[in-house]
């Protein structure tokens, strides 16, 4: 089980959390929903150690791989599709970074660099580096903006596969990708951030 | 074909500036009419064939041009080295402001009286030109350090690259531009300080002591074959430093080594 326990983290003066708790499961797919600019990010950024909290805690983490996929696509522009899923993997794994590619769409694009794809294909660029990198816990912030309807229904796929063995963490705004990828919404309140709500879906 | 067009047309609008000063050169040369005090084109195109026979040219130019690229190198070691010290230690950096803005506020005549007193006039052109360039390439390499994405840093720290990749993938592109404009700049004035280093501090073989000399015994067409001289070689220098820029950036942004 992971613990957050009474977190408060505050920004120019406002608090995004306050005496904030929640508990998640080792195991399943878990949505943090909220709409969009109400903070939700920060519990991501918490989880992965890049938010400081000023008081609180959060435990049930020690030891786990993380894969976080950001809001941005924080791409390396120089390298290209298959160098930057090299880039996150050890040398040993990297002969899968074109399986991933490929499960994404962007086999024909390996050898192209993030300028010279679409919003779409470097969003899925992103995943794949994601994915590629695993975990026992996958953080997902927004995963599949900027996708079309096909790619997105393909996408979620691949995510549910490869997330079906550990955690899945997702932040979103929008309900259907909650309903379809997750077994359990938390939907957020604006900020400070409170749970208003915690959903089972049943599947 | 447009773009080797270009390029002709700027190299052929080059020549024909320089052609024009020449004949300015000639102009003010009849106008003056001391070929003593003021030589024309060809006065110094010839004293500068003479000169390019001696030992002695060769001798000057070759320890001039060693100490200058000593002192520069030098100045690139630690320039990077202090700024990399800084951007993980606030504190270096407060440590090393103080000297880096004074130092960068100093004339060069004042440093080299100031440092003649301390070092052998033999090495006075590396320490002065290498004080002169140290704080450009430093205060160049900590804003490449700086101007680093932030976002790319923390996808560094989530995926838990190697210090190595870091460097190699995230820092260096980020710091290349500047790191380059410095090179660039701070060869051109290594040049220029060590040679006034040389003229204050008259180092046996130098070509600011045979500027010097020149000065003294008032042989203006030596002084002038010597200015063509430092001019040439910092052109060659510069180009010379440019094609090794192009080439440290394209090794660096296209390679994959390191993955």
């Amino acid at each position: 089980m992971i613990s957050i326990r009474n977190i408060s983290i505050k920004f120019n003066n406002e608090f995004i959390l306050n005496d904030f708790s929640l508990d998640i499961p080792e195991k399943g797919a878990v949505c943090l929903f909220a709409p969009s600019g109400s903070g939700k990010t920060t519990i991501l950024r918490l989880l992965c150690g890049l938010n400081q909290p000023t008081s609180g805690s959060v435990s049930g983490l020690e030891g786990k791989r993380l894969a976080v996929l950001f809001q941005e696509n924080r791409l390396l522009p120089h390298l290209s599709a298959l160098d930057n899923l090299k880039l996150v993997l050890s040398k040993e794994r990297q002969a899968e970074a074109p399986v991933w590619l490929e499960k994404l769409g962007l086999g024909a694009d390996a050898a192209k660099t993030p300028l010279q794809l679409s919003g779409g294909m470097n969003r899925r660029l992103a995943i794949a580096r994601t994915l590629a990198y695993g975990g026992d816990i996958y953080l997902l912030d927004e995963p599949f903006q900027g996708l079309d309807e096909d790619t997105l229904r393909q996408t979620m796929k691949v995510v549910q596969d490869a997330c079906k063995d550990s955690l899945l963490i997702l932040v979103t705004h929008r309900r259907e990708e909650a309903q379809a990828l997750c077994d359990r919404i938390i939907t957020l309140g604006q900020r400070p951030l409170q749970i208003l709500s915690v959903e089972e879906i049943k599947k | 074909m447009k773009l080797s067009t270009t390029n002709a047309n700027s190299k052929l609008t080059m020549i024909i500036a320089a052609a024009a000063w020449l004949v300015l050169w000639q102009l003010c040369y009849v106008w003056i009419g001391k070929p003593f005090l003021f030589p024309s084109p060809l006065q110094v195109l010839t004293r500068f064939a003479e000169l390019a026979q001696t030992s002695l040219f060769w001798q000057s130019v070759a320890a001039s041009l060693g100490k200058v690229l000593l002192a520069f190198t030098l100045a690139l070691i630690c320039g990077c080295l202090f700024a990399a010290l800084a951007a993980a230690i606030p504190l270096v950096r407060s440590f090393l402001q103080p000297p880096i803005s004074i130092i960068r506020s100093t004339p060069v005549a004042s440093f080299t009286m100031l440092v003649l007193v301390w070092v052998p006039s033999k090495w006075l052109p590396v320490v002065v030109a290498f004080l002169m360039v140290l704080p450009m390439i430093y205060e160049n390499v900590y804003k490449g350090i700086l101007n680093t994405d932030p976002l790319l840093l923390e996808m560094g720290q989530v995926y838990g690259l190697s210090w190595w990749k870091k460097l190699r993938f995230l820092y260096l592109p980020a710091i290349l531009p500047f790191f380059t404009s410095a090179c660039v700049n701070g060869l051109g004035f290594a040049w220029k300080s060590g040679i006034a280093a040389e003229v204050l501090g008259l180092p046996k073989l130098a070509i600011g002591r045979q500027i010097h000399d020149a000065k003294i015994y008032v042989e203006i067409p030596d002084l002038f074959a010597w200015t063509v001289t430092i001019i040439l070689l910092s052109m060659l220098l510069e180009k010379l430093l440019l094609k090794l820029t192009q080439q440290l950036n394209r090794r660096i942004l296209l390679s994959k080594g390191g993955l």
